[in-house]
């Protein structure tokens, strides 16, 4: 048996373990608020919920397909292309409205898909998805390329896009509310709807699911299909954001927002975590990002900071299941 | 007592690839009857009720249900029949609660803006008449299934088999995992179905428990049926006898 000092010990390094993430995230902000006095300005807060809304958003579609024991690492290609097939649109006249419309639709349609090869082929999540991360990649590369006649030039979006990148509605920035709007639906979604119980119950235990009479191919596909609606819309975050389609749009986006959704404490085996912790987890990847460029850091060292991020992603899930 | 059956399997019959698990099986179930269903390991009996649950399909034979031809396809086919079914490994979700546990893709519901939601409030206390009903001592609905113990598990299962109301309730080795104490508590609880006029088929290793409780039994014996009968009519070493195929 312990001795209670040793059990106090033991107590301290288990709710230490368990709270990794908040800790990390702390020691970031008085790391960079002491290297910066920008850094804790207002401007620069706000600046970090904008440019976090993109993430935020991908990592809400994320969250309900690893809470349902799946993996989505096609998001950065779905982004991109959903991005390039909206502008597609726009270049060949059609209006913002039916822009908008694509861009989301788009990733929805790219959802689906997963969705589908995933249940109606019985493959892993992580095969389904490096699969479409090549395709959908492939596929909008070749749209810009072959839309610019064999060169690499940027599309343009809607110059009415510029209100939902930088407008703003009381005094709030719209990315910030586009956001809050998509939390605040996945989060009933997830918390109020017999489907959201599916999802984690799914999540636990694919296996039990079926016997416990839920229809499990109905449930993946459907978390596919939101994962690729949140990455339509983080899509059209990001067009109304820099107001262009750039080549490399969404590259390496899905690490990011894998470790943004376990660093909010979305288990990676399933069935645990809420969406609000992937928003935090979105805000620590942002805020590092955001402190690197303050500091006018190498480009060299982000990807150091990447394997960090998920190490600590990693061991914060670790110790909350010990 | 009616004898019209409320579920008749006909000559089911179910391959795994060369392997014969089930050959040419009948099975008949009365209203408001306890039905046994024995055989030594790999006998057939959890391929036969899940057969009849949903999970395996058959590769030839038929299902009546209160004389209805009927498929099964699906978990969901069975259960919207009332075939509720409690397998051993109790198809639970150890990370979500005992509410969410019982209530899964069966959430009473209220109106909020037109939109179904959960009703909250209704599946707290329904969970809690359910579990009493049950006869077990879970204090908090709240907690996670992974801390509760083997007889709590049972009884959320039973709870969420409880809460469809199924006319039918199929119990694989529901005693297995159990102390003395929750054994006694799911034999009567068996007993208190029958009364209220559920059908019960109980799959069990347990002979003195099938004929303390059952009225019928039927024994499995690499993947055929070699005897049904009724318990007043019979033996443990007539059964006995049967499943192992010594005379």
């Amino acid at each position: 048996m312990l001795n209670p000092k040793a059990k106090n010990i033991k107590g301290f390094e288990h709710i230490l373990g368990k709270n990794v993430n908040y800790l990390f995230f702390l020691c970031m902000i008085i790391f960079f608020s002491f290297l910066s006095n920008r850094f804790l300005k207002i401007k620069n807060i706000e600046n970090i919920l904008i440019q976090g809304s993109i993430y935020a958003i991908a990592s809400v579609g994320e969250a309900f397909v690893i809470l349902a024991k799946g993996i989505d690492i096609s998001v950065g290609s779905v982004l991109y292309l959903s991005g390039v097939t909206g502008a597609l649109f726009y270049l060949y006249g059609f209006p913002p409205w039916v822009v908008v419309i694509v861009i989301v639709g788009t990733g929805m349609i790219a959802g689906i898909i997963n969705g589908l090869i995933r249940t109606k082929m019985q493959i892993s999540p992580l095969i389904t998805t490096l699969a479409t991360y090549g395709i959908f990649r492939g596929i909008a590369l070749n749209i810009q390329y072959q839309t610019r006649h064999g060169g690499w030039r940027d599309l343009i979006v809607p110059e009415s896009f510029r209100f939902l990148g930088s407008g703003r509605i009381l005094y709030i920035p719209v990315p910030i509310l586009m956001t809050l709007v998509v939390y605040l639906i996945a989060y009933f979604i997830l918390k109020q709807t017999s489907f959201g119980r599916k999802v984690y119950f799914v999540g636990n235990t694919p296996e039990n699911a079926r016997t416990a009479g839920i229809n499990l191919n109905k449930i993946l596909i459907l978390v596919y299909f939101i994962c690729g609606i949140c990455v339509g819309i983080a899509a059209l975050a990001w067009s109304a954001q820099f107001m262009k389609i750039t080549a490399g749009m969404g590259q390496e986006m899905e690490i990011w927002v894998i470790a943004a959704a376990v660093l909010g404490g979305v288990t990676l085996s399933g069935g645990e975590g809420n969406l609000f912790g992937a928003w935090f987890g979105t805000l620590v990847v942002v805020t590092i990002i955001n402190g690197l460029n303050i500091l006018g850091a190498s480009p060299y060292i982000y990807g150091i900071i990447n394997g960090l991020i998920i190490f600590i992603a990693i061991v914060s899930d670790t110790f909350r299941h010990r | 007592m009616n004898n019209e059956y409320i579920v008749e399997l006909k000559k089911i019959t179910k391959r795994f690839g060369g392997v014969t698990a089930l050959f040419e099986v009948n099975l008949e179930l009365r209203e408001a009857e306890i039905l046994a269903l024995v055989g030594d390991n790999g006998a057939g009996k959890s391929t036969l009720i899940k057969i009849l649950s949903g999970v395996y399909m058959a590769n030839s034979g038929e299902i009546f249900f209160k004389g209805k031809k009927v498929d099964i396809n699906s978990p969901q086919d069975s259960w919207k029949l009332g075939i509720s079914t409690i397998f051993q490994e109790l198809a639970l979700a150890e990370k979500m609660n005992v509410i969410d546990n019982i209530f899964i893709g069966h959430e009473p519901k209220k109106r909020f803006l037109g939109i179904p939601i959960l009703d909250k409030m209704q599946m707290q206390n329904r969970a809690k008449q359910l579990l009493e009903r049950v006869g077990t001592q879970i204090s908090y609905p709240g907690e996670r299934v992974m801390n509760l113990s083997g007889g709590q598990r049972q009884a959320v299962a039973i709870s969420r088999a409880l809460n469809l109301g199924s006319e039918i309730i199929i119990m694989d080795e529901p005693t297995a995992a159990l102390g003395v104490a929750e054994t006694r508590r799911v034999l009567d609880f068996i007993k208190q179905l029958k009364q209220q006029g559920t059908s019960v088929i109980l799959i069990s290793h347990n002979l003195p428990q099938v004929f303390s409780v059952s009225d019928e039994i039927i024994v499995l014996r690499h993947g055929k049926r070699v005897e049904k009968k009724k318990v007043d009519e019979t033996d443990e070493n007539e059964i006995v006898k049967a499943i192992t195929g010594v005379i």
